[in-house]
């Protein structure tokens, strides 16, 4: 590396590099650390126990396949036609489902927040349905809508509904009165409070309604692709259980897995970039 | 950090209100008396001090005054006229902060005037000067939660004066602050009091403080609240440090310990009757 002529104490300290090797240098750095190696450790070793305890057959992992199996699995069956149908079915259905989740919810959970009087009427049904576990509703929506789609996007729909508007009505009823009142104080009319203090001040608690709700989504698009859907992941998963594919069952889990945290990224990703002034806590 | 410059702040002069209380009964309830035909005065371009020990009532009495509640008897007027709702005549600098915290420190010192519906332009020469006034100025872009404690006060300070308020109503400001930060804002706000000749209503726990800002202090007694004192201060303007070591601030300190001592005592031996029965 050359190193350019400067006082002597200084070139103890700084060795220009180009640009390229500035960024190849902080790459570096950033990845081959003590602590990122901590953490590969763990992976790593998540996948040694499951080689033993598969190779070795101890008792409820007996039939569990090696991980060497269903990465082959993985390198055969995922660039295939059937895989990527199935990703974007189960992707859509979250997508559709969530996103009608998040129209209705997020308005109804506001407005329950802010006019005690319809919350006084409306609350009390909406928590009568909240305790029934969503999963238990697969049976009716089944009966409800003709056609499977309806009924599974309906499905992940309740999933994320009910904690959207829970958590919304909860982050309209956190706003200090402090901001409130100091607002009208300052000339607000209920339009400026409603659109400078209520609505900022519940988001943080909307986008943790929407990150709880994406889990749930995904928890019931497979519970209703494993009993209704033709496609999907759920019913890869589940087909594969059928077929005695076992090396499939885990690439279906691990598939949903992987979905899944890509969604839950995308929401916090854009709860990150609504909400600047949390960026810095 | 070094400590911000107090900046001359001589022309932003505010026309002061005058604010009165009078007779005022409020309760939560029956049996749950919170204030007892409470009556005083703001006089126009005064400092006034209200001490009380804690939970006497002293927010309700803000409140009251703000317009966030009504009383249940008695009337509350500034410049004459009965007090019906919020309103940016008198503005009200909270305990706990009331800045937004999703709005930088700029959008938080227009806010008044922006949902007003002023020019943005014209209020952006004042804002900026406000800004510098109390040493804000290079944190403009800061979100509340970036600022300390104490600019987060002086933050709060100038959201209200930029809307040239008669009457500034103070409630406990400073409750949480170190002491040498509590310190450089009662310098501040001295300063801003003196400069803009505005009327203020200053609510306290601490006697000396009251003292030390005030022309005027009315001592609160227990709950239901009545005012036991009315006691005017006659330290010299402009005030400064000194004040607090000077004889007269001596005997004055004495006066308003012994007013509040008697409160002590009875509120000590109420509790004492609870934890008993």
């Amino acid at each position: 590396m050359e190193v350019t002529k400067k006082p002597e104490e200084e070139t103890a300290l700084y060795r220009e590099y180009s640009p390229l090797q500035r960024i190849i240098r902080k790459t570096y750095l950033a990845t081959i650390n003590i602590s990122n190696l901590r953490k590969i450790l763990s992976l790593v070793g998540v996948v040694i126990l499951w080689h033993i305890v598969s190779k070795y057959k101890i008792p409820p992992f007996s039939r569990v396949p090696l991980p060497s199996e269903v990465l082959l699995e993985a390198i055969k069956y995922v660039p295939t036609h059937m895989f990527l149908t199935n990703v974007t079915f189960s992707m859509g259905r979250v997508f559709v489902g969530f996103t009608a989740a998040c129209v209705l919810g997020i308005p109804l959970g506001i407005f329950l927040g802010w006019k005690r009087h319809v919350k006084n009427v409306v609350f009390p049904a909406f928590e009568m349905l909240r305790p029934i576990p969503v999963i238990s509703w697969i049976p009716l929506s089944v009966i409800m809508f003709p056609l499977t789609e309806q009924s599974i996007i309906f499905l992940v729909f309740l999933g994320a509904f009910f904690p959207i508007v829970l958590n919304s009505m909860l982050g309209v009823e956190g706003v200090p009165v402090n901001y409130i009142n100091g607002a009208l104080s300052l000339g607000s009319k209920p339009n400026d409070v409603f659109r400078h203090v209520i609505l900022p001040g519940a988001l943080p608690s909307v986008f943790t309604g929407m990150t709880v709700g994406m889990g749930l989504t995904w928890v019931m698009v497979v519970a209703a692709e494993m009993v209704a859907g033709g496609y999907g992941l759920g019913y890869m998963t589940w087909e594969s259980y059928i077929l005695i594919t076992y090396p499939r069952i885990i690439l279906g889990m691990f598939a949903i897995g992987s979905a899944g945290y890509l969604f839950s990224t995308i929401v916090r990703a854009i709860g990150t970039q609504m909400m600047p002034w949390r960026k810095l806590f | 950090m070094a400590l911000p410059e107090i900046k001359n702040i001589a022309t932003a002069k505010i026309e002061p209100g005058e604010m009165e209380m009078r007779d005022v009964y409020s309760s939560f309830g029956p049996g749950k008396e919170v204030l007892n035909n409470v009556s005083f005065k703001i006089d126009k371009g005064s400092f006034t001090c209200l001490c009380g020990p804690s939970g006497c009532g002293k927010s309700t009495i803000v409140n009251i005054l703000a317009g966030y509640m009504r009383p249940d008897m008695g009337e509350c007027l500034i410049d004459g006229k009965p007090v019906q709702k919020p309103g940016w005549d008198r503005l009200v600098v909270f305990q706990e902060t009331a800045l937004l915290p999703w709005q930088t420190l700029w959008e938080n010192t227009i806010y008044g005037p922006m949902v007003q519906g002023k020019n943005l332009m014209e209020i952006a020469d004042k804002a900026e000067y406000l800004v510098d006034m109390v040493g804000l100025n290079g944190f403009e872009d800061k979100y509340p939660h970036q600022l300390s404690g104490g600019m987060q006060r002086r933050a709060e300070l100038i959201r209200a004066l930029i809307n040239e308020p008669k009457v500034l109503l103070m409630d406990e400001p400073f409750r949480g602050l170190d002491a040498m930060t509590r310190q450089i804002m009662q310098e501040y706000i001295i300063k801003v009091f003196e400069s803009t000749g505005v009327s203020i209503l200053f609510i306290t726990a601490e006697l000396e403080e009251a003292i030390f800002l005030g022309d005027k202090a009315y001592f609160l007694t227990v709950r239901p609240a009545v005012v036991k004192k009315e006691m005017p201060i006659d330290l010299p303007r402009p005030r400064d440090f000194r004040h607090l070591a000077s004889h007269r601030f001596l005997e004055l300190q004495k006066e308003a310990i012994e007013t509040v001592d008697e409160e002590a005592q009875k509120a000590f031996s109420a509790l004492l009757k609870t934890t008993k029965s």
